[in-house]
């Protein structure tokens, strides 16, 4: 079983290029092969100088994710099979490119930093010896829903696919705001004030509730749902 | 041309953003937070590396019925008592301490019992559900929070950066740091540090089927040797039994989590025959990796496996429920490509997953070079012959944090060292040289040949003539890794990438087949099938491989001898 598949692909180099331009492709597609399958194939046999950023190639680093046929995903887990014969594929949007497909993260993991990501526990330091670990009752609602936040492995699908983020520089995102919540929803942590410095603007009301974020969220998070919890309070100070 | 280098000078170098990497930058800076760390990821600082890939768990003994003692017997038990003990015996009696941090100063979400305790799963090999998880994609939720603790913390990251190799000291006196390149810019950087420690994964990727991610190459044990290190226990490459079998896509390999076993799944050949009976009809599917892998091998060279050349496991019987809400990760893996876990069948190849050798290091992570440290898979050593599952994320998570002890304990003692002047040279060139070579070599396809000759002559099952056999192509390919050539530009070139990569991948494997020569018995995960039996007379030792020589020294069995009895 063979199929051949073009592959338009916007490729940019910012040193030496004035702009983006579309590279045309075609490639015989292998049974199951991966829209990333597809762009090794063209990088080992028809174009060593083609750019773009892998590593697990099985959905769990977020390192691939990039616009496929319009809509942001990760190269790795969109099958060729599953689309036309001809597939367009850009970077994310609302990012640096550092070459054609492969975009800067910079950006975006500053304002995850922004909301200081980090869990804060009873006793913080590695110096010290750990505490014995709290009961958490895994049915408890909060937890649930900050089990839900807590898979997002930091692609930036969603900060691509926002409106907001594009129309607003200084919008936190998706991302950012999810992992917010997981810290506020989170029994254990103890930085208390996590819900005050997240609910300006440039946080959880910056949100217009477009809701891009969910439907193009390779791991199932749903951050928007996240966004309006952080909204309404919902989080352990709160409660 | 040679561009030239700028300079960096730190207290602690850290090559490598896994598990270990980032356990050891914590506690190097909370020990002593003025140290300058800097953390060097190939890929992007907590994308990069198998720590992230981690799906099972995490061994630790926490529940009063079990023991550490328990713990360190099952390892070494596992292991064929190749493990060097006081390694083995560091992983066991650290890891419930290492679990307590993840959840109370890293904020880990470690599944719950219902009575809120910290839920323990079943694993193969093992005396005790002992195995700690977050769903069955544990490794995700480790590494992000890990990660997000680096914010936390002034510690200099640098993505995108491969070491390139490891920097003598001027004097002669150990590692004076690294040689760095920038991906993204091509540039390169001099990294000077008062101690270095290397934790960038091991070398499964040598075969045509493998678990890890795709930058993980071993460069760490080629860097290592290179310098002039001493490797232990090379020959010890676990496959583990059930990676996925998804058509051409490098998908294929990918593990699919072992604690299906562990709940109970089957494995059939093409028959639809639990093949485990006829191998070990006690342990069945829950007998070791190395034990089920090999008979899944045996049953696809008898005859018995699917048209793909794989075998079948079969959780169906455990009810769609059970296995949708326990295992979701790997439905959804199976679902992409097209098999419904919950109801049927998926097919899997055993596929190359940890190696077991490595570095030799002390129980301080300290190496024979002053100045060097290795941590996690790079080191050798822990787990001997065979490793269990969950003991991975394990050992990188306890040696990281011993790394980071000894580093912020010992860096300052140590001046920077004036760095071989001579060693930068030939380093940037040997880099270099790919990228103005014309009608070289495609460095993708000299990685597709040693995938298939490490497969074919040196894999599950090896004999004499098929690893000479193997020696000399790898000689060959390491021959035609020197002609490569790739597109004249540094930025972001991954062509340029894979030449350095294959590089070391070569090395790598040329290390294991020349290990595997040598040990003629089968023990672990090295089966041979010229010498059968594992033979614990003669074979008790350790191989080691340093500066083109291979020498034996005896196991030190400090705690348990083989006759041991299994402690209550």
């Amino acid at each position: 079983m063979s199929l051949r598949t073009t592959f338009r692909i916007l490729r940019y180099d910012p040193s030496t290029d004035a702009r983006p331009r579309w590279a045309t492709y075609t490639i015989e597609s292998k049974p199951k092969f991966s829209v990333l399958d597809g762009l090794f194939a063209i990088l080992e046999t028809q174009d060593g100088t083609l750019g773009f950023r892998y590593s697990c190639r099985a959905g769990m680093c977020g390192s691939c994710a990039m616009r496929i046929n319009g809509r942001e995903n990760l190269a790795c887990r969109v099958r060729l099979e599953n689309l036309g014969s001809t597939v367009t594929v850009e970077p994310l949007r609302s990012l640096p490119i550092v070459k054609d497909l492969a975009t800067d993260m910079t950006p975006f993991f500053e304002k995850y930093r922004k909301v200081d990501p980090f869990f804060v526990g009873d006793s913080p330091s590695f110096a010290e010896p750990a505490p014995e670990p709290l009961r958490v009752d895994p049915s408890r609602p909060l937890r649930q829903d900050a089990n839900r936040a807590i898979d997002c492995i930091s692609c930036g699908a969603c900060y691509s696919a926002c409106p907001t983020v594009s129309a607003n520089p200084a919008y936190l995102g998706p991302a950012a705001l999810n992992r917010a919540f997981a810290l506020a929803a989170d029994e254990r942590d103890r930085d208390v004030d996590r819900l005050a410095r997240v609910s300006g603007p440039e946080g959880a009301y910056g949100c217009r509730s477009v809701g891009n974020c969910v439907s193009v969220c390779p791991a199932g998070v749903a951050p928007l749902a996240a966004i309006q919890l952080l909204r309404r309070g919902k989080t352990v100070g709160a409660s | 041309m040679n561009p030239g280098y700028d300079e960096l000078t730190c207290d602690f170098l850290i090559i490598g953003s896994g598990g270990a990497g980032l356990m050891a930058a914590l506690h190097a800076y909370d020990l002593n937070p003025k140290l300058k760390i800097v953390v060097v990821a190939k890929g992007l600082v907590g994308k990069s590396g198998c720590t992230r890939l981690v799906q099972g768990g995490f061994n630790a003994a926490l529940d009063p019925k079990d023991s550490v003692e328990k713990h360190f017997f099952d390892t070494i038990k596992g292991g064929g008592f190749l493990n060097n003990q006081d390694l083995a015996w560091a992983l066991v009696s650290d890891a419930p301490e290492i679990i307590r941090k993840l959840e109370t100063k890293v904020g880990v979400f470690f599944d719950r019992r219902p009575d809120g305790t910290i839920h323990q799963k079943a694993f193969a090999g093992q005396s005790f559900d002992r195995t700690v998880h977050r769903g069955d994609l544990t490794g995700i939720e480790i590494v992000s929070r890990l990660h997000d603790q680096l914010f936390a913390r002034n510690i200099m990251l640098l993505d995108e950066t491969r070491a390139l190799e490891l920097i003598p000291a001027q004097n002669g006196d150990g590692i004076a740091g690294a040689l760095l390149l920038h991906q993204r810019t091509g540039a390169f950087t001099l990294a000077r540090a008062r101690t270095t420690l290397l934790a960038t994964g091991g070398g499964p990727r040598m075969y045509k089927f493998s678990a890890p991610s795709i930058e993980k190459v071993g460069d760490g044990y080629a860097m290592a040797y290179r310098a002039g290190c001493d490797l232990v226990d090379m020959e010890m490459m676990q496959f583990h039994p059930t990676g996925i079998l998804a058509g051409a896509s490098r998908l294929s390999g990918m593990v699919l989590e072992e604690g299906l076993r562990g709940a109970g799944a089957y494995l059939l050949n093409a028959n639809g025959e639990r093949f485990m009976q006829r191998y070990d009809p006690e342990r069945m599917e829950r007998a070791t990796r190395d034990v089920v892998s090999r008979s899944a091998y045996l049953e696809i060279m008898e005859g018995r496996g699917t048209p793909a050349g794989g075998v079948l496991i079969d959780a169906s019987h455990l009810g769609a429920d059970f296995v949708a809400k326990t295992f979701p990760g790997m439905v959804r893996r199976c679902a992409e490509v097209g098999y419904d876990l919950t109801r049927g069948p998926v097919e899997v190849t055993p596929t190359a997953h940890f190696h077991m050798g490595g570095v030799a290091i002390d129980d301080r992570c300290c190496t024979s070079k002053p100045g060097l440290l290795v941590a996690g898979e790079d080191a050798g050593g822990v787990h001997g012959a065979n490793r269990l599952g969950g003991n991975g994320v394990a050992e990188s998570c306890v040696f990281g944090a011993r790394a980071g002890v000894t580093a912020a304990h010992t860096c300052t003692e140590r001046a920077l060292q004036a760095v071989d002047a001579p060693a930068v040279e030939a380093a940037l060139d040997a880099a270099l040289a790919p990228l103005t070579r014309e009608g070289g070599e495609n460095p993708f396809a000299i990685r597709d040949r040693v995938q298939t000759v490490m497969w074919e002559d040196v894999g599950l099952v090896r004999n004499g003539p098929q690893i000479a056999r193997a020696r000399v192509t790898l000689d060959e390919l390491a021959e035609r890794v020197a002609t490569c050539a790739a597109p004249n530009e540094r930025r972001w070139n991954l062509t340029w990438q894979q030449v350095l990569d294959v590089r070391n991948l070569v090395t790598v494997a040329s290390l294991t087949a020349r290990s595997a020569e040598h040990r003629t018995e089968t023990r672990g995960s090295h089966a041979r099938s010229d010498y059968p039996k594992r033979d614990d007379e003669r074979w008790l030792v350790n191989i080691h491989l340093q500066e083109d020589r291979i020498f034996e020294a005896p196991v030190a069995l400090t705690r348990a001898k083989p006759d041991a009895a299994v402690p209550a």
